[in-house]
């Protein structure tokens, strides 16, 4: 199973990277677009949870990115930090414009999310999502219900019409059971992260 | 509640100010609740992030397609030196990464270009037909007019329409009809169906289903290619019906190529488990098979395949893994709108590998695929002919 989810994930990841010309401004730009635009998302989502507000601030960071100097100016391992900040500040402004408070815990949280979007692992987020695929179904719905769509456990015992401890349960299990799948390479992750 | 529960809620954006403030509290009590909390916080942005992946994938080429126009329409002209440094090792490594050939000898100046040449790929339209016999346009925009179907709400958004079945009217000869969703060449379309099942529907693709799925099963008919991520309910297995085909599924992830003027029926399953029924025979597929039909013979062969590859479509690749140049024109021609003839019957035979994305105009990736091999595209008549290069 887990061989399998490893090799369409690497495949793919491939192909994404070579069928762009880097040596124009146009596949150079769609590059990092492809590079980079799926953690930034994830990181517009962690300050705004809308994601029509999300799409706006990724749309318009880009469309900055691509009007500025900075583009040509920057080096591609400079670009990183500069698309992550951007994203951050956009979100930040459309917060003050809706005059959204943000809190002692948004700022607790946030370097724990920003480190991880800066080093987003597409294969191990693909091999988490296959991993998931193939638990038991209720499992599979409850993840679904309380990640995708947000839902509290008591609105997902509700829904499924079993009980809240049943849930909590079978979310505890499966969360357990993609920890110990994916301990090693967790474990390997944080390595990176400790010794940049 | 629970401190994981907390973070769940923290993370979807719904914990109220009070459990804000005493999530907080708790946070501050001890150096071990926040590692605690950030240890758990860390793993549960994976799981979000892994649930949330196809749905990013989409917001980001949504997104891309926003951004492209700008792109296009502002060319840059300058190039800092080391991105030309950068090139020349490009040139010379992709060149030869790209597409790889049976005879690699030629390599010449691209070909002229002409206008259908510079055919604009394809985009998100399609149109609705509703079982009250309306006929309506979809776009990625708007939509034109404000529809009524009977027993169904329709939400159109960017990213394309969403059924949703309307609880009041309950009464049953209203909801009886069907809706047709076609694609037309050179479109692609995104469809939520009333159960929540997701369908990315490709060019030149036809999808029936009915205004209210029946009590006991959710059946769809389909020609062409189609995406479908179905919602799981035991209870109402999903059927996709292809003339006397069929695949039937519990909740599940796969791909449909059924275009009738093929020659095959192509099945590939990304995740859960299908059946594929055939003249009465069963087929059951795991994940990572692809089942291909015959047309003629009737025959059926299952092998294991890189579904992904087959699914790139959707994500806004042409991606091709030894595939002859006629199926590769065939998918071209869906996408573009252009017919392709080929005056060298030897040309038919040539297989490609390789990818690109879908958005580009047909000159630059014809031109791609000249560049590697003898074979060149010379506009004829609003038709591509397709020739062997001399020596």
């Amino acid at each position: 199973m887990y061989k399998t989810s490893k090799n369409i994930s690497g495949k793919k990841l491939y192909m994404v990277e070579i069928q762009l010309d880097k040596t124009t401004c146009e596949g150079r730009f769609e590059w990092f677009y492809r590079m980079y635009s799926k953690p930034l998302f994830l990181y517009a989502l962690s300050f705004l949870v809308v994601e029509e507000d999300a799409e706006d601030v990724i749309s318009e960071v880009f469309i900055n990115f691509w009007k500025s100097k900075a583009f040509e100016q920057i080096q591609d391992e400079a670009v990183k930090t500069y698309l992550f900040r951007s994203v951050r500040n956009t979100c930040l402004n459309l917060l003050k414009k809706k005059s959204i408070q943000r809190d002692i815990l948004d700022e607790f949280c946030e370097d724990v999310l920003e480190q991880e979007v800066m080093n987003w692992n597409d294969e191990l987020i693909r091999d988490i999502e296959f991993e998931i695929s193939t638990m038991p179904e209720r499992t599979r719905e409850i993840i679904y219900d309380v990640f995708f769509h947000g839902m509290k456990y008591q609105e997902v015992a509700d829904r499924l019409g079993i009980s809240i401890n049943t849930v909590k349960t079978l979310l505890r299990n499966g969360i357990k059971h993609l920890k110990t799948c994916f301990a090693e390479r967790m474990d390997l992750f944080l390595y990176i992260l400790l010794i940049r | 509640m629970d401190i994981d529960e907390w973070i769940n809620s923290y993370l979807s954006g719904k914990l109220s100010e009070k459990e804000r403030q005493e999530l907080a509290r708790w946070l501050d009590v001890s150096p071990e609740h926040k590692s605690m909390f950030c240890k758990e916080l860390r793993m549960r942005l994976r799981v979000l992030a892994a649930v949330k992946n196809s749905r990013l994938e989409q917001m980001c080429d949504e997104v891309w397609l926003r951004v492209l126009p700008l792109v296009k329409r502002s060319r840059r002209k300058i190039i800092s030196w080391w991105v030309y440094a950068a090139c020349v090792v490009l040139v010379v490594g992709l060149g030869g990464l790209l597409f790889w050939f049976l005879q690699p000898d030629v390599i010449e100046a691209p070909v002229v270009l002409s206008n259908v040449l510079q055919t604009e790929a394809g985009n998100t339209k399609a149109v609705l037909l509703t079982s009250i016999g309306e006929k309506i346009v979809l776009t990625d925009s708007v939509l034109s007019h404000s529809v009524e179907i009977p027993g169904v709400g329709l939400i159109q958004d960017s990213l394309g329409v969403r059924f949703v079945e309307e609880e009041e009217s309950i009464a049953q000869e209203d909801t009886m009809g069907w809706n047709t969703i076609i694609v037309p060449e050179r479109g692609e379309y995104f469809v939520t169906l009333t159960d929540g099942t997701r369908v990315w529907m490709n060019s030149a693709s036809k999808l029936e289903f009915p205004v209210r799925f029946a009590e006991n099963c959710r059946e769809v008919h389909l020609e062409g290619e189609a995406y479908f991520e179905v919602t799981p309910d035991t209870q109402k297995p999903f059927l996709v019906n292809m003339g006397e085909k069929q695949v039937r599924v519990l909740g599940t992830s796969f791909n449909v190529m059924a275009y009738p003027e093929d020659n095959k029926t192509e099945v590939a399953l990304l995740q859960g488990k299908v059946s594929f029924d055939v003249a009465g025979k069963v087929f059951v597929l795991n994940p990572g098979e692809i089942a291909t039909a015959e047309r003629v013979k009737g025959e059926v062969m299952i092998r294991k395949g890189d579904v992904a590859t087959i699914l790139a479509w959707k994500s806004g690749v042409f991606n091709f893994e030894d595939m002859d140049l006629v199926e590769l024109t065939v998918k071209l021609s869906r996408w573009y709108g252009v017919d392709f003839v080929f005056e060298d019957m030897a040309a038919k035979e040539l297989r490609f590998s390789g990818a690109v994305t879908k958005y580009r105009s047909l000159d630059y990736v014809l031109d791609m695929i000249a560049q590697t091999t003898n074979v060149e595209f010379i506009e004829n008549q609003e038709k591509i002919i397709i020739r062997t290069r001399e020596r």
